[in-house]
């Protein structure tokens, strides 16, 4: 795929935000924008804020961590910040995948359909049908088919993240946050994950936060590089990877901090 | 060879000799409520002692209709107790912000320190006058034994509800957010569910309080042997049949009392046992399901209007219950405060208590209460470095874990049962300060294991590798850098247990005595009334209100000082620590 034009309108636009958890400051002064339809990564190392921008696009950092925020987030011409936005509706619009695979306690179909009853869909046929689909889409569905109705924690760790991912999906996003989704993985899981993501990426908005530069590289085309909170760089991956513009970057990239 | 180090086999012997320790006092406790009750049943046969015929002085003892009284009070408490505790529970742990937290948590404590003597006393002078206004009947009935015992046992389900939701992995609630469920969805459908063993748990053992507690069900109940026809009918619980007939039984009829208590004490470990299933089940995800079914179905009842409604009620519930609290310290406080008067704290009683002041039952009370934490502190903390530092979760450490929380469970008038008979009779000790105090020190037991165990626990590991890395024994390690490190969590324990042992009554009456004394004791061996005995005996006997607020408003604000300065010191503990 290639790097979209800086033309494309934006999906997502990130002005001068700040974030904070009580007296500490995560973030400041980023604006960014996410172009719509493919893979956005943020890298950058330990404190640099990825995290808190991913946590906050969906606004988990609000409601969980406590955080309060300056500045805007623009996510289909309104400003999720906005202390009235319907965080149910903003939730099926962005989905979020964790670092660690988080099965709810219950069955692989109890997972999958919890979203879309909550979200008004009831009747058995139309669930059964999105679960197969979605469980198609994240490549998970040949493995369980058979024992859908057995616990999610059954399954082993990468079949656990696809199935978040699956359950994710089936609920229609258009942004799909994925927060560290392979770290506790192993590479073959891994692989797979990433696989899966390089056939869907077209039909969703993605934002990758990943510790992981070569998977960056693998899975993304446009890469954002952020150091303590602030943006350093951001452009397409290949770009970013080969010739940064800040030095910063690429000491990054080379593994001389971080 | 380093001169003059215990041998580590000897320190692990005598730490297991400590530990064994409640399981000791449990099993001396059922067999001396045994060998006292068991002939009896044997006597006059099962189907006699559970018949409804109670007239010990022709020789009927039937305890069905106890056994009534007790299920019914029960059952009412349950109805006014698990809602009010469960929705406070979930207030605490899910909704409230940190702050309001803060503010809130510590007034369920002061809720579960609060005498039963002292609700009883509320119940007689505000909820019975209020039923007969209100409601008709008599007043003492089961109606205002279940609606007293509803707030007694609030603070237990509150307790255990929230260890439950807090061992709900975070990651629940994020996943069930993260798809698009509004907070009070993703408490109903995940948190919950997730919960459920433990707040099963939390009412098994509420239930057990319910049917152990004493003092405040003889003083609003009635008392009357019969069958209750309606709420607004007096009953007598097992407890109570106890605490009222003990004091003057003999015979086979004071036999018949304890092969009462037989039944109280099975019926406790019953419950223990199951509470202790039930909550071993948690640790099994995979059995543990969200609730799938029952999604709304009313088109008005929108997911926010839903969630606007829920915290109404949760809140209301809290609201409520800090409303109660307030109510009764208020009016404690303010009745009794007036007459705590230099004077009353120093002087003796005059004309039985009408007159002058508490002096000598201050005194006796501090005795009795120092000793028997003196007694128990070596016993608790004992057990629980063994418990920490030598063993692993295994059988034995099951074992006496098992014993502790049954122990915990007794109720405090079979304490003073068995206190009677091994110190009072058996060991000859009569009605004394040692009798009492040596009763209290197995009653707090538990307490105090769980308290050092915490604190123990909280010591970092890092602590004990860097001391035996240096060359330390393990015993040497212990003694020079843990119990050191964990000495303020285990005081704050002790503290915590000397307020516990102030408020008790029941244990009390039948082993440090009843009668008032006129100067401070001079020995351990002379009896003496404590506070909550001298306040008990004020209220029934009606002798003075005046001194009997007075006495209350000392009772109240000595246990909330200790309570509430020791869980804050605890919970700063805690936050230290992690």
């Amino acid at each position: 795929m290639n790097a979209p034009e800086a033309s494309d309108p934006a999906k997502i636009s990130i002005r001068e935000l700040e974030i904070r958890y009580g007296a500490t400051r995560a973030v400041h002064d980023l604006s960014l924008d996410i172009a719509p339809n493919i893979v956005t990564a943020l890298i950058g190392p330990a404190a640099s804020g990825k995290t808190s921008i991913l946590r906050t696009i969906n606004l988990l950092s609000v409601d969980v961590d406590r955080a309060t925020t300056l500045g805007e987030i623009r996510l289909a011409g309104r400003n999720v910040l906005d202390p009235r936005t319907d965080r149910a509706a903003l939730r099926r619009q962005v989905g979020m995948v964790f670092a660690t695979p988080q099965p709810l306690p219950g069955t692989i179909f109890d997972n999958m359909v919890y979203g879309p009853r909550l979200a008004g869909t009831r009747r058995r046929a139309d669930l059964e049908e999105l679960v197969e689909s979605s469980l198609r889409a994240a490549e998970l569905w040949d493995e369980v088919r058979d024992r859908l109705h057995r616990s999610a924690f059954a399954l082993s760790g990468g079949q656990q993240q696809r199935l978040c991912i699956a359950r994710t999906i089936a609920l229609s996003p258009e942004v799909v946050l994925l927060d560290e989704p392979c770290s506790g993985l192993d590479p073959i899981s891994t692989l797979r994950i990433e696989e899966m993501m390089r056939s869907l990426t077209s039909r969703f908005t993605w934002i990758i936060v990943t510790n992981n530069t070569k998977q960056a590289a693998r899975v993304s085309q446009r890469t954002a590089f952020l150091l303590q909170g602030a943006l350093v760089e951001e452009g397409p991956t290949a770009h970013l990877f080969t010739k940064p513009r800040d030095a910063r970057t690429g000491d990054y990239l080379e593994g001389r901090f971080g | 060879m380093s001169p003059r180090v215990l041998p580590e086999k000897v320190v692990e012997r005598g730490l297991l000799l400590l530990a064994s320790s409640s399981i000791g006092v449990l099993l001396s406790i059922a067999f001396f409520v045994v060998r006292e009750g068991a002939p009896l049943i044997h006597k006059v046969g099962l189907a006699h002692f559970l018949s409804a015929d109670w007239h010990p002085t022709s020789g009927q003892f039937g305890i069905a209709l106890m056994v009534v009284g007790s299920t019914a009070v029960t059952a009412g408490a349950l109805l006014f107790g698990v809602p009010l505790g469960l929705g406070c529970a979930i207030v605490l742990g899910e909704i409230a912000p940190p702050r309001a937290r803060d503010i809130l948590k510590p007034l369920i404590e002061i809720l579960a320190g609060i005498p039963s003597v002292v609700y009883g006393f509320v119940g007689i002078a505000v909820v019975l006058p209020w039923i007969r206004a209100h409601l008709g009947g008599p007043g003492a009935s089961g109606l205002a034994a279940s609606a007293i015992l509803g707030v007694m046992i609030l603070p237990t389900v509150v307790a255990i509800s929230l260890d439950a939701l807090r061992a709900v992995p975070y990651t629940y609630r994020e996943g069930s957010l993260a798809m698009g469920a509004t907070t009070w969805q993703t408490i109903r459908r995940v948190v919950l569910p997730a919960a459920r063993s433990g707040i099963v748990a939390a009412v098994i053992l509420a239930i057990g309080r319910a049917i152990g507690e004493t003092m405040a069900v003889v003083m609003v109940a009635g008392n009357a042997v019969m069958l209750p026809r309606s709420p607004l009918d007096p009953l007598r619980t097992l407890t109570a049949n106890l605490a009222l007939e003990m004091g003057y039984a003999t015979g086979d009829h004071r036999a018949a009392l304890f092969a009462t208590a037989i039944v109280l004490f099975m019926i406790v470990i019953a419950l223990n046992a199951l509470a202790g299933l039930v909550r071993r089940r948690r640790h099994r995800r995979h059995q543990v399901r969200m609730t799938a079914h029952g999604w709304p179905t009313l088109a008005w009842l929108t997911p926010g209007r839903a969630q606007a409604l829920a915290w109404t009620v949760l809140w209301s519930f809290m609201v409520a219950t800090g409303a109660i609290l307030a109510f009764i310290l208020a009016f404690i406080l303010g009745h009794g405060l007036p007459h705590v008067t230099p004077t009353f704290l120093l002087a003796a009683p005059l004309d039985s208590g009408r007159a002058g002041g508490v002096m000598p039952v201050v005194v006796g009370t501090l005795e009795v209460t120092l000793l028997g934490i003196a007694v128990a502190a070596p016993l608790g903390v004992g057990t629980a470095i063994y418990l920490v530092e030598y063993t692993r979760a295994g059988r034995l450490t099951g074992l006496i874990r098992f014993g502790a929380d049954c122990l915990a469970g007794v109720p405090s008038i079979i304490f003073g049962l068995f206190g009677f008979i091994l110190f009072v009779l058996t060991l000859g000790l009569g009605w004394s300060i040692l009798a009492g105090a040596l009763t209290l020190a197995f009653m707090t037991l538990p307490l105090l294991i769980r308290t050092s165990e915490e604190a123990l626990r909280a010591v970092p590991t890092a602590y004990r590798e860097v001391s035996l890395s240096l060359g330390a024994s393990k015993w040497q390690t212990i003694r020079k850098v843990v119990l050191p490190a964990a000495l303020p969590g285990i005081v704050t324990g002790l503290i915590l247990g000397v307020g516990r042992a102030i408020g008790e009554t029941a244990a009390l009456i039948f082993t440090a005595g009843s009668s008032l004394p006129h100067r401070a004791p001079r020995s351990v061996y002379e009896g003496t009334r404590t506070l909550s005995v001298h306040f008990y005996q004020m209220a029934r006997e009606g002798l003075s209100l005046e001194k009997a607020y007075a006495t209350a408003a000392v009772l109240v604000l000595a246990i909330s000082v200790i309570n509430l300065a020791s869980t804050l010191a605890m919970e700063r503990l805690a936050r230290r620590n992690n």
